[in-house]
């Protein structure tokens, strides 16, 4: 009897849960399907009626007699014809291949230097290395404007303007990652270390062959979270380059936002192109990020 | 054992070794410190020396001593962004913990569909911020916006919502009848629509944080109390609270240091920028507008942007001692 | 004050006005022709035939805002490009950084203008361009004046005759009254008479046309919170404040309404032109501003600088280009494609501008308005003061929380005062 009543409580409960969740994270996705109802309208459309999750072109009774889409005729290049213009409206192609290489050349370049300078911040001693992590750490306190000319003017002097130099060199190296890293080795037990190094291993071997790998989740957050940084960036690649061949999707998308004049339509499906590949990415890593984010010991 | 090293060679030995220690943990840290030096600590350094000269337009006109710093104490502009900053930092830190730590507690149970939910908020994190610009401006447009006729259509009033800068105090108020004057309407709609754009963004990371956290207190702790009779609340105020404070510090550092440096948000979504009669207008976004619209002062702009870095660095303290009285570990 | 100078040198290195800059064996153009790029690209394509020793290399910005952030970066870096549009306020500050160079002593030297385009050129652009000694620094190059949209269709259902729009500003309310109604009873008006942008530019249009001024004769004082200043912002707050006869955004977003057939008439730049064709299925026509005491309306639009920093084959082709774009037959393909200005007078009689003025209703006389339009003034005190104005008065006016004459009379105050400051 009173195991059943539990049931029944915890039956309740876990609706009420997910009534929560639901509502919540419809409220979460609402503006994401605001964008792809309103990537699939045109122009004509959006100004004839701005509302509507369904667009016409989904709607039954399309091209019929007497609606405003008549004698049209479905077909693929009608349905996706916002992705197709804006695609062909700038060099999307090239912003896409630009994006990418720059996210892993930072990548690449984030892992070895977070690796090397939290191994030596988390596991050696040496002078003046609390000074120096304050500094690091110091830098992060530090907004994108106030750096953004004496950049730019260290850029030219080194003539990276308008090249991937520019692009992905100040970028190799996160604070944010060093401090995970850190905050991770200090958790490996000092065992593991003595043992490796008895057998004769140097250093450098016990951490690209024993930390490393036993860090492969909080690698993952930090692969992740430097390639969002970097696909997402804007004010730094829209400053530091000028020619098409160099910019990123970002700056291709942002183009599109026109102070006046905007084409919902094409923007919304610009906007929809820049976000898949990283829900896509996200969704295989998902796991990954949440278990490394457990035991990378947020604390102190 | 003949081989046996005299006491003074032990020491060279140890000494050198030590010395050898330093160099390879020097080498360790030098590709991320050349890096930090070049890219960030000269530039910053650099910037800051901007600030006892005249440069307009890029061009260099002057030295001018501490004339940005008077003069920046003397605009009422820099108070009042200074005043926007702390408003847009109390509209967006205590809710996204609140809202975070809320939906973790919902998420860190056994139910269906868990990988679904975590999936669906942090979508939002993973999208740029021009594209989250883009979406929500579209949302939030005052005449021809979905939100406004959602409001509609519930039977309640539009909103101007970023184009909005009275205060949200005023216009509660004002909605019972009631006239408070400007000083007193609190942050504009504009700001607070901001803040809830930053929350709905930034709060699938928070939630990660917070499960992990959660994850991270030992089963034994609830039982124990369970057994002792703790009721839900309870077992929330004596056990998840403290056991989670850590966290909880942690995000609150780490969203009070990012939300006084909100610059993109207010750059890419408020038209005429700084929002209407400068409602939106936050720190970052004050230096910006001095530095780089004409007569673009970047003197003017690292002085603001040195004042910035030190109130950032005395809150960080602050937080960290209160932090170190009050923190569970 | 000593250990700072010793900066210096430092800082003049690292600001690089010692630098070396960027190529010389190209003219670098930079721009903000975002959706008009191919256009322009075309334009620059022909040049690069006629000059293949000096090509000119067109980067696009795609934004003013993006463009002016890259500009100061540049010449911080000592890496200008070799010739950009700007913003008369931007030129102002940029000649008096010196990083620009007179136009007026290429204009008029052995490569200058012919006697013809002096008169040819609209007058109200090359004023826009010159200094107080009547010099020019800049040239003008994608240039627009205000006016009035007209959705042709709404006109006629509301029982007006389209090719008999408003003239003044009497006609222009009572007609924009009894064009907005409130459909379904709901409060809210569905059909609107006139809408707009709350900005500088209308309120300027307002003032000149009813006989007012941005500054006293000597350039001394303030005079836009004058009774005609003040006439100007209570009518303004009237068409569009008031929310009775028409309605205005701080943003664009006040012509989503006119491009879905709910409002009557828009007052926008002439570019809109370009944005709104294609974009809507009504009749669209144009027509000048109604006027008052006089019909004036205000150019808007960027002009082209020659930054110093470039060599002086660089500058020559630089000066060469903007000739190019600006001529008689380029200036009207740039027009017709772009939907900014015509350039010139002659531009009018080109059969691609025939075609067009025939084809859009009203057009050509929303074009004469060139002959009458004036240019915000261009001193220092103005764009602060111009800040002031939009802040302080407008933004509080429009939305009911100042009254006008008060408002006015305060921005006019700190606009002496800066004023003052600079004498």
């Amino acid at each position: 009897m009173a195991a059943r009543e539990g049931m029944i409580r915890r039956i309740s409960g876990s609706t009420t849960i997910h009534l929560l969740l639901i509502i919540s994270s419809l409220t979460m996705l609402m503006p994401f399907v605001w964008m792809l109802a309103t990537s699939f309208r045109d122009t004509m459309e959006i100004t004839r009626e701005p509302y509507g999750f369904v667009p016409q072109i989904f709607a039954p009774g399309f091209g019929d007699v007497g609606t405003p889409t008549e004698g049209q005729t479905l077909s693929i290049s009608r349905i996706f014809a916002n992705y197709i213009e804006a695609w062909q409206s700038a060099p999307f192609g090239r912003y896409f291949l630009n994006t990418i290489f720059v996210a892993l050349s930072c990548v690449v370049g984030v892992v070895v230097t977070s690796a090397l300078a939290a191994y030596a911040f988390a596991r050696m001693e040496f002078k003046g290395r609390d000074i120096i992590f304050m500094v690091f750490l110091a830098m992060m306190m530090v907004p994108e404007p106030v750096y953004l000319v004496p950049s730019f003017i260290i850029m030219a002097r080194l003539h990276w303007l308008d090249t991937y130099y520019a692009l992905i060199v100040p970028w190799t190296v996160k604070v944010f990652s060093i401090f995970l890293l850190r905050q991770h080795f200090k958790t490996i037990p000092q065992d593991l270390f003595d043992a490796a190094t008895i057998d004769g291993a140097s250093r450098f071997k016990v951490l690209w062959t024993i930390v490393m790998p036993l860090s492969r989740a909080i690698l993952v957050t930090i692969v992740i979270f430097t390639i969002i940084g970097s696909w997402n960036s804007f004010l730094w690649p829209l400053v530091m380059t000028h020619s098409p061949e160099m910019r990123p999707i970002q700056i291709g998308l942002a183009a599109f936002s026109q102070e006046e004049g905007t084409e919902y339509g094409l923007m919304m499906a610009a906007t929809t192109l820049s976000v898949v590949p990283l829900l896509i990415l996200y969704f295989f890593a998902q796991k990954q990020i949440i278990s490394s984010m457990a035991s990378s010991g947020l604390k102190e | 054992m003949s081989q046996e090293l005299s006491p003074q060679q032990l020491r060279q030995r140890m000494q050198r070794r030590k010395r050898l220690d330093v160099a390879s943990a020097l080498l360790y840290i030098l590709p991320a410190a050349a890096i930090v030096f070049t890219f960030r600590l000269v530039p910053i350094l650099a910037a800051f020396t901007f600030s006892f000269f005249e440069i307009k337009m890029g061009a260099l006109v002057g030295y001018v001593g501490l004339g940005h710093y008077l003069k920046l104490f003397q605009d009422p502009t820099f108070w009042h962004s200074l005043s926007t900053t702390l408003w847009f930092v109390l509209g967006t830190v205590p809710p996204a913990i609140f809202a975070s730590l809320f939906f973790a507690m919902l998420l860190n149970q056994k139910i269906r569909a868990l990988g679904l939910y975590r999936m669906i908020y942090f979508i939002p994190v993973v999208t740029s911020m021009v594209a989250v610009a883009v979406i929500w401006k579209w949302i939030l447009e005052p005449e021809i916006g979905i939100l406004n006729y959602l409001l509609e259509g519930l039977g309640a009033g539009r909103l101007g919502w970023l184009s909005e800068s009275r205060g949200i105090f005023q216009m509660m108020a004002g909605s019972i009848g009631i006239n408070l004057p400007d000083w007193a309407g609190g942050p504009s709609l504009a700001l607070i629509s901001l803040a809830l754009v930053n929350t709905w963004k930034g709060l699938g990371y928070n939630i990660v944080i917070f499960l992990a956290g959660l994850q991270n207190i030992p089963q034994q702790q609830y039982e124990a109390a369970r057994i002792d009779g703790a009721g839900s609340w309870q077992l929330f105020r004596y056990v998840t609270w403290p056991m989670l404070s850590p966290t909880t510090f942690y995000v609150f550092i780490m969203s009070t240091i990012v939300s006084f440096q909100t610059f993109s948000l207010v750059y890419l979504m408020t038209s005429p920028p700084g929002g209407p009669e400068d409602s939106t207008k936050v720190l970052v976004y004050y230096l910006f507008d001095k530095g780089f619209t004409p007569p673009a002062s970047l003197g003017r702009a690292s002085a603001v942007a040195l004042v910035l870095f030190i109130i950032i660095l005395t809150l960080t303290i602050v937080q960290r001692r209160v932090a170190e009285k009050r923190v569970h570990y | 004050m000593k250990r700072a100078l010793f900066l210096l040198p430092i800082l003049a290195i690292l600001l690089g006005s010692c630098a070396p800059g960027p190529s010389e064996d190209e003219v670098i153009f930079w721009h903000a022709m975002g959706r008009w790029e191919p256009a322009l690209l075309e334009l620059v394509d022909e040049f690069n035939e006629l000059h293949p020793d000096m090509p000119v290399r067109a980067y696009n910005m795609s934004r003013y805002q993006a463009l002016s952030q890259k500009i100061i970066a540049a010449v911080a870096a000592g890496q200008p490009p070799t010739i950009s549009q700007a913003y008369e306020a931007w030129t102002n500050e940029m000649r008096a950084a010196d990083i620009i160079e007179r136009l007026e002593d290429r204009a008029r030297g052995e490569f200058g203008l012919a006697d013809g385009d002096w008169e040819d050129i609209h007058q109200v652009y090359l004023d826009e361009c010159r200094d107080e000694e009547g010099k020019l620094w800049s040239f003008p190059f994608n240039k627009s004046v205000r006016t009035l949209f007209l959705n042709r269709d709404f006109f006629r259902s509301k029982g007006f005759d389209p090719d008999k729009p408003p003239t003044n500003w009497d006609e222009w309310r009572d007609m924009s009254l009894a064009m907005t109604a409130d459909l379904d009873g709901d409060g809210r008006n569905d059909h609107w008479g006139t809408t707009g942008r709350n900005s500088v530019t209308i309120f300027g249009n307002l003032l000149l046309q009813n006989g007012g001024d941005f500054f006293s004769a000597d350039g001394k004082k303030s005079s836009i919170a004058e009774p005609e200043g003040v006439e100007a912002m209570e009518y303004m707050w009237e068409m569009f404040g008031s929310r009775k006869m028409g309605y205005s955004t701080f943003d664009y977003a006040y012509q989503n309404e006119f491009k879905a057939g709910r409002v009557g008439m828009m007052e926008s730049s002439s570019v809109s032109l370009s944005f709104l064709r294609g974009t809507i299925s009504f009749d669209l026509g144009v027509a000048p501003l109604p006027g008052r005491k006089e019909n004036i309306a205000l150019i808007q639009g960027t002009n082209l600088v020659i930054f110093k920093k470039a060599t002086e084959k660089q500058k020559a082709t630089a000066w060469e280009f903007i000739k190019f774009l600006t001529s008689t037959e380029n200036a009207t393909r740039w027009s017709l494609a772009s939907g900014y200005a015509p350039l010139r007078k002659s531009c009018m009689d080109q059969p691609s501008m025939r075609a067009l003025l025939d084809e859009v209703p009203g057009l050509e006389a929303s074009y004469e308005q060139l002959l009458t339009a004036r240019s915000e003034p261009s001193n220092a005190a103005w764009f602060a003061g111009r800040k002031y104005l939009e802040e302080g008065a407008i933004q509080r006016v429009m939305r009911g929380k100042a009254d006008p004459g008060e408002a006015l009379r305060k921005t006019a105050k700190k606009i002496n005062n800066e004023i003052e400051s600079e004498f």
